[in-house]
């Protein structure tokens, strides 16, 4: 028997399906490759322009500083002085006369038992500062063992509390003398500089001023020592720093 | 540790107070500043009178100039003349005992004058001014300055002028700016047109240096002092139609040239500090772009590039001609944004209000002023170029009506001390100046018309 086989029509099987679209993907990848890079390389574009992200808040413009005349200070007011009222001296209650010996032993006994408490308080304390001006001269004495052979006085430099007072008391000297410190624009030079050394007494009045260093501009000094004068006096030294301004003085640098 | 200790010794030795060598020191801080009295008697005639019969105009305009000039520079307060001990008129012109005749400090330093202005003049010809003065410095009994100005007697103002430039310069050792001019647009020809104009920088001597009938306007100076440049609405026949060019004026002899007529917008221009290239902003049909190119017109190069359709306009370059200021609404709004030379670095330097423009360098290229909008109106801002947050409201007006002024169209005098600019607080768009503290304002036009981007010259000798 003659047996013809039937066409049957091919079928394509899967792996060659997927081979063929592998392949087709991979083509079509290089035309779009091939197509902008040369676009690219035949036309160029312009050059993208990449600014830094800013971030704006919304916010106003300034307002326009007022410059109002210099307001003169205005005179310090009188002391208030409460007004004086006469004072009527109050009429004492006529009281009933009563029977005071009872409450007066009374008071007596309190006021003794009163005495007898303050006496021992007294002594209290007596006993406690001795014991402690002892530990104290222990403790000297173990400090004196320890820095023998070094020569130690009180010294006149400042420190701590003392040096912190001076240097406030300095700060309030520099407003002070900077308050009187005016310069005409046309001398306004950073290259000009004087130094004025100023003697101050007790009162914190100006008792010598000294201009130690010129600015080679004879106005420019003669405007530093105007300051000075103007400024005087000064405000008053606390007591322990009389000796300091008044003996080494203080010397100004303008500016 | 170290380092701590370090820090702790370099915080104790910034202090104001401190004692090295044994001695206790203070530094008093920077002076308060103050203006010098100074006394100015009216001006002594030294001449005959038959020789020139209009004497008195001449010393009037001599004494006059000086007067507003002093006012003006910020450095003076003058005394009135009621003051005086001395009858100026009696006395020399130099002092006594040198001069039997002359003054005596004693007159002036009384009255707490620092200075002592005393001037005198006489005419040669009624064509020919001599003028003598001399300043003193009254403290210190000083002569600061003494000359003698020949010229002719129609230039009386100028004399003055230069006397002032003097005086200034004597003092301060900086030159003064009251030679110096003004260039303007202004609607003051009428029929609409506005045109170019140069003035002293007190407004007189008001001159017009364009006659198109068009629109002139942007004008700004070449550093010599001598051309102009400025955009006018300038008529194409081929065309048909008016486009914006650019011209370049000297206005000393009168040459004008065209240097830029690309289609579009040709305009914004402002002068390289050695004055051989023009920045400007040109549109060739497209976004406004700023360019530089030589004075002649030529060699073209874009400075800035886009953002697609965001303008950049109104050109400033820095003293040092590193820089450039200009406005730009790439970030949504009109601001103020400085770049290098080359277009590159842009930063930009205003953030807040609605609407920046008009960027002027100060002659120390540390400062900009530009006109701010916020609400309704525009007023003078400056702003640190190194620090943002140093920013000042220079300007603050009300028109007539009451409403808010316009202050607007800054430029800095060469000096950095003022500033000029526009103001409708009148009405109409005039001209003032005001001191960079933003303190004495004055208005310098006194006429009906408007102004428009004022522009202050560079020095010119």
């Amino acid at each position: 028997m003659n047996t013809k086989l039937l066409d049957i029509p091919k079928t394509i099987s899967e792996p060659d399906l997927f081979r063929k679209m592998i392949l087709f993907s991979v083509a079509a990848h290089v035309a779009f490759i091939l197509f902008f890079g040369l676009k690219a390389a035949l036309f160029p574009n312009e050059s993208l322009s990449l600014d830094a992200a800013i971030q704006v808040d919304l916010v106003g413009l300034p307002d326009k500083i007022q410059q109002l005349p210099e307001k003169t200070k205005p005179a310090p007011a009188p002391p208030q002085v409460a007004p004086i009222r006469p004072v009527t001296p109050p009429i004492p209650k006529v009281q009933k006369a009563v029977n005071l010996k009872p409450a007066v032993k009374a008071l007596d006994k309190i006021k003794k038992l009163e005495r007898e408490e303050r006496e021992k308080k007294v002594l209290d304390n007596i006993k406690e500062e001795v014991a402690q001006e002892e530990a104290k001269e222990q403790r000297q004495a173990k400090l004196t063992k320890l820095l023998k052979g070094n020569a130690v006085s009180p010294g006149s430099s400042l420190h701590g509390l003392a040096k912190s007072e001076f240097n406030e008391y300095l700060g309030a000297l520099q407003n002070h003398v900077n308050e009187h410190w005016n310069l005409p624009e046309w001398l306004q030079n950073d290259n000009l500089k004087a130094s004025v050394t100023v003697y101050i007494d007790f009162r914190g009045v100006v008792t010598k001023r000294v201009l130690v260093t010129s600015s080679g501009d004879s106005r420019f000094d003669d405007l530093a020592l105007k300051a000075v004068d103007e400024a005087s006096p000064f405000p008053q030294p606390p007591p322990k720093f009389v000796d300091v301004v008044k003996v080494d003085g203080i010397t100004l640098k303008f500016p | 540790m170290k380092f701590f200790i370090f820090l702790v010794l370099a915080l104790l030795s910034s202090m104001t107070s401190f004692a090295d060598d044994d001695k206790i020191y203070i530094n008093v801080g920077q002076a308060k500043v103050k203006k010098s009295l100074v006394a100015f008697p009216p001006l002594v005639f030294l001449g005959t009178p038959s020789v020139a019969p209009g004497f008195k105009q001449v010393g009037g305009d001599l004494f006059n100039t000086i007067l507003n000039d002093l006012d003006v520079s910020n450095l003076f307060t003058i005394i009135k003349q009621q003051a005086y001990l001395e009858d100026s008129a009696k006395v020399g012109l130099t002092p006594a005992p040198g001069n039997p005749n002359g003054f005596h400090f004693e007159s002036w330093s009384k009255i707490g004058s620092e200075f002592l202005i005393r001037g005198g003049y006489k005419m040669k010809s009624p064509t020919d001014l001599e003028f003598e003065v001399y300043v003193y410095y009254v403290p210190q009994a000083k002569l600061v300055l003494g000359k003698i100005y020949a010229a002719k007697a129609s230039e009386a103002r100028v004399t003055a002028h230069t006397f002032s430039d003097d005086l200034m310069k004597a003092l301060t050792g900086k030159r003064g700016i009251f030679r110096t001019k003004f260039v303007a647009a202004s609607d003051k020809a009428g029929n609409k047109w506005k045109e170019i104009y140069v003035m002293d920088w007190d407004g007189r001597n008001n001159i017009q240096v364009t006659n198109h009938h068009s629109i002139s306007l942007s004008p700004a100076w070449r550093p010599d002092g001598k051309t102009i440049s400025y955009t006018s609405f300038a008529y194409h026949p081929n065309l048909k139609s008016r486009n914006p060019d650019l011209f370049t004026y000297d206005i000393f002899t009168g040459k004008r040239f065209l240097v830029s007529s690309r289609l579009g917008i040709n305009s914004g221009s402002a002068f390289s500090p050695d004055g051989n290239s023009i920045i400007l902003t040109i549109s060739k049909g497209e976004g406004p772009d700023i360019y530089k190119m030589n004075v002649e017109g030529d060699n073209l190069e874009k400075i800035t590039n886009g953002p697609k359709g965001s303008l950049n306009v109104e050109p400033a370059v820095s003293p040092d001609g590193n820089k450039i200021a200009f406005s730009s609404d790439r970030s949504g709004v009109p601001m103020v944004y400085i770049m290098d030379a080359d277009g590159s670095n842009v930063k930009r330097i205003t953030f807040a209000g609605r609407y920046n423009s008009s960027p002027s360098w100060s002659p120390d290229g540390k400062k900009i002023v530009f006109a701010g909008q916020d609400k309704d109106h525009f007023d003078l801002f400056t702003v640190s170029v190194d620090d943002l947050t140093d920013m000042q409201r220079l300007t603050s007006a009300k028109t007539t009506s009451g409403r808010n002024a316009n202050n607007e169209d800054p430029s800095f005098s060469p000096d950095g001390r003022h500033i000029v600019f526009t103001s409708d607080r009148t009405g109409k768009n005039q001209i003032y100046i005001i001191t960079t503290d933003g303190t004495s304002e004055r208005r310098i036009t006194v006429d009906s018309h408007n102004y428009f981007k004022p522009k202050w010259s560079p020095y010119i000798d």
